[in-house]
């Protein structure tokens, strides 16, 4: 059976080792997109729970609603509170059962539920965490809103307990190192990132890139001591600069790193040629990443720079 | 193109088609589950995933290229979830689940329930003996909106028209009143399940202070010698909701128990493991508060008769005792409790 564990105190990180033994990479979901999540949720539940109203009260019609001194409207409030009551304590457990561990909420903002020990999701799973909401969330808003479900009339030290526990339940997630809220607690589950992730093309797939690697004529002429200076580290930096080429960054920014990489490993263009930031910046990357690449299929791998 | 070019770009060149084709049937699945596939997509799964997590861990080992590295992550995360989920139709779970799974979960923690009866029983006869001795006491256990005008204060006659209606009652206030309590004793019930995350112990106020109303309004009929009526009004749907009120406390009480006695487990396990067990029978009881709001708004308000709402009032009682008694005894029902106990990896490639 696979199971989950922590890289370090505090990382927020998790390792799930698959049956096939190669250990998947998670990322425990922040406090916010959590939030954010459950406010898109709340939105779709209003919005329906709304609609059913509203088609109820069409269906009756609106002469039954005049006429009949509150017959209507008494029928009105039971589909009201019926409505309320499902979609509020389903809509979690069926979304999530549907589209495993994800609601729509979640799936707009990229977050999924796994279950700790990196099994399927099971019914039971998805009742348990999600059978708890009305207490950790709505009970907590409410006594904010309105103090006196608390119960304002009990003496002191009681109205502190009572504070004191809706605290806890609200806020556990901040109390333990899996983030979790009671309902995760009780059900053995996690919250955690899953983005879609886009494959974007390979910086090194052109000409230039090639001709860099191959140290051919054209290339920009890096030598190797040049490129033993920088390490993994600052190359995934690059990447992410170039990645946001052209459309999302600044060109004196492009200029000044390329200027700085320059001065650092002490790179003059080939004589008689004119060489653009961008154009520095690619071949530098091509090269980096050959030599990088290189030293480490010989098991040496440099993550930060020498100096 | 050049002669000379990385590992990893070959490495990547090769095998980007199969991660595109993979992502495909991926984005298929988390849209529209296992069955948009066709036979061949889905026997194609399983092998484009490991070929996916091999080429995640080569380039782990090879590639610098983060977007590379990161995008294996996501579809490999992404296909495990697809691989690994568990085929089930809603409709067999369903079916399932109230033929064998939920009564075997409940034996499976009957002295819990045993005791969550035990609380629910002496708080009923708490609330009567204290109300009868003191009338005034009542207003301590039934809060005003419950009580709807049946006080100790009131009349015979308007104690006994809440009874039996006055005939001119609407279905729309009945319908209207059964939803409120139904949503209201659901509520309670699931407030019983989650707070068995706090030990246990207000689960079993919650329990107590559930009878204590129940008796409390008992004394209040008792009083003007409407007992045996209050009984039948009450037993025909309460048998059935109290049973569920019962089957959350016990569902609470599992949970706190497994807590605070975690035994040879480790107590975040432990509490993991009681939690899906108490979360499916919470799910299980509020089918019955919806089966308890069926009888009482539609059968209650329209039989009068003393003896038939005694009748289906000892129905309900032997019916649900069997139910619990004997209900998927005989089929296999360690598999399917634990199907929905604990996760398994059955008919998952291996």
């Amino acid at each position: 059976m696979s199971g989950s564990q922590q890289l370090a105190m505090g990382d927020r990180r998790l390792l799930l080792e698959t049956p096939e033994n190669v250990p998947l990479v998670f990322e425990l979901a922040s406090a916010g997109s959590r939030i954010l999540a459950i406010f898109i949720d709340f939105v779709l539940i209003t919005v329906t729970v709304t609609l059913v109203v509203v088609i109820t009260s069409a269906l009756i019609g609106a002469d039954a609603l005049r006429e009949e001194a509150g017959d209507g409207e008494l029928l009105l409030d039971a589909v009201r509170t019926l409505a309320i009551f499902f979609i509020w304590n389903f809509y979690f457990i069926a979304t999530e059962l549907r589209w495993q561990g994800r609601t729509l909420g979640k799936r707009v903002v990229g977050l999924r539920v796994i279950a700790r020990d990196g099994g399927p999701l099971s019914s039971g799973l998805v009742f348990a965490r999600n059978l708890t909401r009305d207490l950790e969330m709505l009970l907590p808003l409410a006594a904010i809103v309105n103090p006196g479900v608390v119960g304002g009339d009990d003496s002191p030290v009681g109205l502190v307990l009572a504070w004191v526990w809706l605290g806890i339940m609200a806020f556990m997630p901040l109390f333990n190192r899996y983030r979790a809220r009671v309902g995760d607690l009780l059900a053995g589950t996690l919250v955690v990132v899953a983005p879609k992730q886009r494959l974007l093309e390979d910086l090194v797939a052109e000409e230039q890139a090639a001709r860099e690697l191959a140290r051919d004529e054209g290339g920009l002429g890096f030598t190797q001591e040049q490129l033993d200076l920088y390490g993994i580290h600052e190359l995934q930096i690059l990447e992410d600069v170039l990645r946001r080429y052209p459309a999302n960054i600044d060109h004196d920014l492009l200029e000044t790193i390329a200027y700085k990489i320059r001065t650092k490993i002490g790179w003059e263009p080939p004589p008689g040629r004119r060489v653009e930031a961008y154009e520095f910046l690619r071949g530098f990357y091509a090269a980096q990443r050959g030599r990088l690449e290189h030293k480490l299929l010989f098991g040496k791998r440099q993550e930060r720079k020498v100096r | 193109m050049a002669q000379f070019t990385l590992k990893s770009f070959e490495f990547r060149r090769e095998r980007e088609a199969q991660w595109r084709e993979l992502e495909q049937l991926v984005d298929r699945v988390e849209g529209r589950g296992l069955g948009a596939l066709s036979a061949e997509e889905l026997h194609r799964l399983p092998s484009l995933y490991r070929a996916a997590l091999s080429s995640l861990s080569v380039a782990r080992a090879i590639s610098l290229d983060k977007n590379v590295i990161t995008y294996l992550e996501g579809l490999s995360a992404r296909a495990y979830f697809a691989v690994y989920c568990r085929k089930r139709y809603l409709g067999a779970t369903v079916a399932s689940f109230f033929a064998a799974t939920f009564p075997a979960l409940l034996r499976r923690i009957r002295g819990a329930f045993a005791l969550s009866c035990g609380l629910l029983v002496l708080g009923a006869v708490s609330g009567y003996a204290l109300t009868s001795a003191e009338p005034d006491r009542f207003y301590t256990f039934v809060s005003a909106d419950m009580a709807s005008g049946r006080t100790p204060s009131a009349s015979k006659e308007k104690l006994e028209e809440a009874l039996y209606g006055d005939g001119s009652d609407a279905t729309a206030t009945l319908t209207n009143f059964a939803a409120f309590l139904f949503t209201h004793n659901a509520k309670i019930g699931l407030m019983c399940f989650a707070l068995g995350f706090l030990a246990g112990v207000p689960v079993m106020l919650l329990l107590f202070i559930n009878g204590a109303t129940l008796g409390a309004m008992w004394a209040v009929y008792a009083a003007h010698d409407l007992g045996l009526e209050f009984f039948t009004w009450v037993a025909p749907h309460g048998v059935t909701e109290l049973l569920a009120v019962a089957v959350c406390g016990a569902a609470g009480l599992s949970l706190g128990y497994g807590l605070v006695f975690p035994g040879r487990h480790r107590r975040l396990e432990n509490l993991a493991a009681r939690g899906r067990e108490a979360g499916a029978l919470a799910i299980g009881a509020v089918f019955m508060f919806f089966v308890a709001a069926l009888i009482e708004g539609f059968f209650r308000q329209l039989v009068q008769s003393l003896e038939v709402r005694a009748l289906v009032a000892s129905a309900t009682a032997i019916l649900w005792t069997a139910y619990f008694a004997l209900a998927g005894r005989g089929r296999s029902v360690g598999r399917d409790v634990a199907l929905v106990a604990e996760p398994d990896l059955e008919g998952a490639p291996s």
